[in-house]
């Protein structure tokens, strides 16, 4: 695969392809990409956390909810600019993180999973019952969209490449951790998490990190979409989201770049495309999320051994280690 | 790498799939209407409804000839009350040269949602039933045809405090928008009307069935009538409820519980349950009698006030057109012009905000069969 | 009113203990959490009151069916998901159930619709006083027929040889097998037993409340989860009681809180939970850190 990649040509020929796509795609294709990347974002967000630190977690569409909601508030409220409501939601969704993660960085696999639910659950019905604050149910309409020097960029040209760029820097940036320090200590806790603490890595610290970079990109991409779309409701980041996200991540494959920027993408552009089946939209989704972990439990670029290694190997034992195991000191 | 290399082939053929979708411009022969609307999902018997109706209509106005002999297609999205299905398909919509105006959605979230778009395009968005106050705040094409809960809400409290004599009341509503806009309101009426309101609580949709500690506790408050901000299967459950643990409190709603299915589910339970409504298959008007009989043929049941709501819709668009508009713009133009329009629910004109005021009756469940309250 | 709401309550927390029964007994067994569950209790409901409303039947004759069919759907589950994957990473059946899950749902709302149904009252509301409070027919109804189904498990698990096997293979079971017990009998054997309950808890709530829909089983299931990790995940007893526990809290959190956030709170207790004493009520407790 990397063969493509490599191909000078090939690759300048997508490059060039996608810059120049807003001049021949028409409004329809240009917003269905657009929303196509905010899901690249957000999958590349949840899959440094589950993927490649192997930390599963089921409640994500919290932090893309509260980047959304931080973004559009500071907006509305206070007036201020996208360029700055863009960063602090980012910063107050891994604010979130690292409150989620200290707590249950003890937590493994189900338990991790269950209380990431649960979290997720909690932020949803937060947003929609602290009516004062968001409005609840009614949602936020009228989130204005983002400007500079008083000019309106309110088209989809700026949209796109906004988001191209946006895009761009998380994978820089996940690339960049990955093959850094910082990423060889979450392998290391996710192939085998003990080995990685007698090897002296402060396991907390760097699972806390991944929660908080992880949170920041879904926070991010929460505030694209809140201007992008100008109007945000609680019932968009619910758990069905949650489980989209996570559909992405599995399709493509877990701790792999390029597998959440294809999961993100089929499974975006794919129902767009059977618009007229879409009645079966979700059923095909929970096909694919049987499908892949049936025959392929690496997603279609994951690593064989990466991703679902460390995540196995803390079976539970169902006597009275079931709890000992659970959670790990 | 050969999968991959297919892998990247498929995303590209999808790609290519989608722009042709999205930049085709259908033969300018056609003339259609969108529809956008919960088809699936929790609210698909609403857009059901919608899409029933408006296939009535143009049904009849092909019949009739049609729009200057061409004829009227529908074209449906399936927003599934999802505000995000609901700006793609107002996408779609937009760039489909062929449909000249769009009904729906029926929730105001993904009514909203759409809004933006339809009016950055200048195509006329015209809700049955999307009662937020803001929502025609949205732009000059935005437009809808249901009263508001502003204007409902007084009423129904009206008729709890003076013609019902009621002095302490109780509320229960769903926490979606809808359900907050109307209890607002009717909580308000009442304080206007000069009665008490002794609890309001709210539940969320997905929460279950289970209203017992909401009713207890409005029990121990010793309201005189209960107020149901809900559509109608909610309706006939917490009158059910009520009725089980002997809590025989009178009960009263909007217009969003009328239907057959609240007599159906709620049987002796909905006995003596008051409503307002705007629409009556009672009504002895022409065009009311001539839509529930044709409906009833076509489908085998009686409208309800969605469905109506939808036809009046559709039917006003298709009078827009019929008076000569060519285009979406003159469309808007003569849609927002239309005055004393004879709908199933009611005479209708569209005030300079697009929204209009109609005619709500109050109704009762008497004998298991919707009549009309006289005092 | 306090007493209303605890019986209300504990009319709730039967059925959300019949239903956790079903992932403790999975889980004790296998160590994997079955996220559709909470979608057999769903087929339940449907199961049993298209067996009600077509078919006519009584309402025991309804439920028994009802368990069984919903046994059966638990040993499909078993045999489509679970073993396959019994030898791939944990992570495996857990997205995959959720992938079931959500396939369940929506192949039951375009079969069905997705509107609320309901049959014509088919258990009589009468109510009998009780202290200040009451209670009424259909939730002596519940009580009754929970308890009995929870003593029959009970009678199965302590007092059969399958339930012998069951417990053996809870415990260790790689030892059981070496014993002779057939594990993919007990393993199948368990998720019928639990899948049944769980059916059977489908048919009571939609008794009860006379509503059934096709999301019922998401936020039922993961209550119902709640319960079960509240009781100490493994624990039949536990769940039971983690059940009951939390139809009350719920109950009277709606009345003394807030009617709107009575989701929350189970979330809450669940979260308090694995922070404080993950082992729950009856779970084993915390061995030797590492």
């Amino acid at each position: 695969m990397n063969d493509i990649f490599k191909n000078k040509y090939l690759l300048g020929v997508m490059f060039a392809g996608l810059l120049l796509l807003p001049f021949i795609a028409g409004d329809y294709l240009l917003r269905v990409i657009i929303v196509a990347g905010i899901y690249v974002i957000l999958t590349l967000s949840l899959n440094l956390v589950t993927g490649y630190t192997g930390q599963f977690c089921l409640g994500w569409a919290a932090f893309y909810g509260i980047g959304a909601y931080t973004s559009a508030l500071l907006a509305i409220n206070l007036k201020l600019s996208f360029w700055i409501g863009l960063p602090v939601a980012g910063i107050m969704a891994a604010l979130f993180g690292i409150a989620l993660g200290i707590p249950t960085m003890r937590l493994k696999d189900i338990y991790l999973a269950i209380t990431t639910l649960g979290f997720g659950e909690i932020i949803r019905l937060l947003l929609l019952n602290w009516s004062d604050l968001t409005r609840g149910s009614m949602g936020l309409p009228g989130i204005p969209a983002p400007s500079i020097f008083g000019i309106s960029l309110d088209n989809n040209y700026f949209y796109y490449y906004f988001m191209l760029v946006l895009v761009c820097i998380v994978i820089l940036a996940m690339e960049r951790i990955i093959d850094s320090r910082l990423g060889r200590a979450l392998s290391a806790i996710r192939e085998d998490e003990l080995a990685a603490k007698s090897m002296g890595i402060n396991t907390t610290r760097y699972k806390i990190i991944a929660f908080a970079v992880g949170a920041f990109f879904a926070g991010i991409a929460g505030s694209f979409h809140a201007h992008y779309s100008s109007f945000i409701d609680p019932q968009s980041f619910s758990f069905s989201e949650s489980t989209i996200i996570l559909a992405m991540v599995v399709l493509g494959g877990m701790a792999s770049i390029k597998g959440s920027v294809l999961g993100a993408l089929i499974l975006t552009l794919l129902p767009e495309a059977l618009r007229d089946f879409s009645e079966y939209r979700m059923i095909v989704f929970g096909l694919i999320m049987m499908a892949v972990m049936l025959i392929r439990p690496q997603g279609i670029w994951g690593q064989s051994k990466a991703g679902t290694a460390g995540i196995g190997k803390i079976r539970f034992k169902a006597k009275g280690g079931a709890v000992k195991d659970a959670v790990r000191g | 790498m050969k999968k991959k290399m297919s892998l990247l082939l498929t995303l590209m053929l999808i790609m290519g799939l989608l722009s042709g979708c999205g930049n085709s411009s259908s033969q300018s022969k056609e003339i259609s209407l969108g529809l956008t609307a919960p088809m699936t999902g929790d609210y698909a018997e609403y857009g059901n409804a919608f899409k029933n109706a408006i296939e009535l209509a143009i049904e009849k106005a092909n019949a009739e000839g049609g729009i200057n002999g061409k004829k009227l297609k529908l074209v449906v999205g399936d927003s599934k009350a999802d505000p995000k299905e609901a700006a793609n398909i107002a996408q779609k919509f937009a760039a489909d040269s062929s449909i000249q105006a769009v009904i729906g959605d029926f929730t105001s979230t993904a009514a909203f949602a759409g809004s933006p778009i339809y009016q950055k395009n200048g195509l006329v968005q015209l809700s049955p039933t999307s009662s937020h106050p803001d929502f025609t705040k949205g732009g000059n094409f935005i437009f809808r045809n249901i009263s508001t809960q502003a204007d409902e809400g007084p009423i129904v409290a009206k008729y709890a405090v003076n013609d019902l004599h009621k002095k302490k009341i109780a509320v229960i509503y769903i926490n979606n928008d809808w359900g907050v806009v109307a209890k607002d309101n009717f909580v308000k009426g009442v304080q206007d009307a000069g009665g008490e309101i002794v609890d309001v609580e709210a539940y969320l949709p997905e929460q279950g069935k289970d209203f017992s500690a909401i009713l207890t506790k409005i029990r121990d408050k010793n309201p005189d009538m209960l107020y149901l901000g809900c559509m109608y299967t909610d309706g006939a459950l917490i009158a059910q409820q009520t009725r089980k643990i002997n809590f025989n409190i009178d009960l009263i709603g909007t217009a969003s519980l009328y239907s057959d299915e609240l007599l159906k589910l709620g049987g002796s339970a909905v006995e003596g349950f008051h409503m307002t409504c705007s629409f009556f298959p009672g009504d002895q008007r022409p065009e009311v009698q001539d839509f529930v009989k044709r409906y009833n043929e076509k489908y085998s049941k009686n409208p309800t006030m969605f469905a109506a709501q939808a036809y009046d819709a559709a039917n006003m668009i298709i009078k827009a057109l019929k008076e000569g508009a060519t285009d979406r713009k003159s469309l808007r133009d003569k849609l927002a012009a239309i005055k004393d329009f004879p709908g199933v629910t009611g005479v209708t004109s569209f005030d300079e905000n697009r929204n209009v005021k109609k005619e709500i009756s109050k109704l009762v469940v008497k004998d298991g069969k919707y009549t009309p309250f006289t005092n | 009113m306090l007493l209303q709401q605890i019986i209300n309550g504990l009319a709730q927390g039967s059925i959300y203990a019949l239903v956790g029964i079903g992932f403790a007994l999975i889980f004790g067994v296998l160590g994997l959490v079955h996220f559709a569950h909470g979608e057999v209790y769903m087929l339940g409901a449907f199961f049993g009151f298209a067996l009600i409303s077509v078919f006519h039947l009584g309402v025991v004759p309804a439920l028994l069916i009802a368990i069984i069919a919903s046994a059966i759907v638990g040993i499909l589950v078993e045999r489509l998901v679970f073993k396959p994957l019994r030898k791939a990473p944990d992570v495996a059946p857990m997205v995959c159930t959720l992938g079931l899950s959500v396939v369940l749902q929506n192949v039951a709302m375009l079969v069905w619709g997705s509107d609320t149904k309901s049959v014509p009252d088919v258990i009589s509301g009468t109510v009998i006083p009780f202290f200040s409070a009451h209670i009424s027919t259909s939730q002596i109804l519940i009580f009754a027929i929970s308890l009995v189904l929870m003593l029959i498990l009970q009678y199965i698990l302590y007092r059969s040889k399958l339930g012998r096997a069951i417990r053996a293979t809870a415990q260790n079971k790689d030892a059981a097998a070496l014993m002779g017990v057939n594990i993919n009998k007990v393993i199948s054997a368990t998720f019928a037993l639990g899948s049944g309950l769980g059916g059977a808890a489908g048919v009571l709530v939609g008794l009860y409340y006379n509503a059934f829909y096709p999301t019922m089983g998401f936020m039922a299931g993961l209550k119902a989860f709640v319960a079960t990790v509240l009781g100490g995940l493994t624990s039949v007893p536990g769940a039971v009681l983690g059940g009951l526990v939390l139809g009350v809290a719920e109950n009277l959190g709606a009345a003394y809180i807030s009617s709107g956030y009575r989701d929350l709170i189970a979330f809450v207790i669940l979260i308090l939970v694995l922070l404080i004493k993950p082992s729950g009520f009856f779970g084993r407790s915390l061995q030797g850190k590492v």
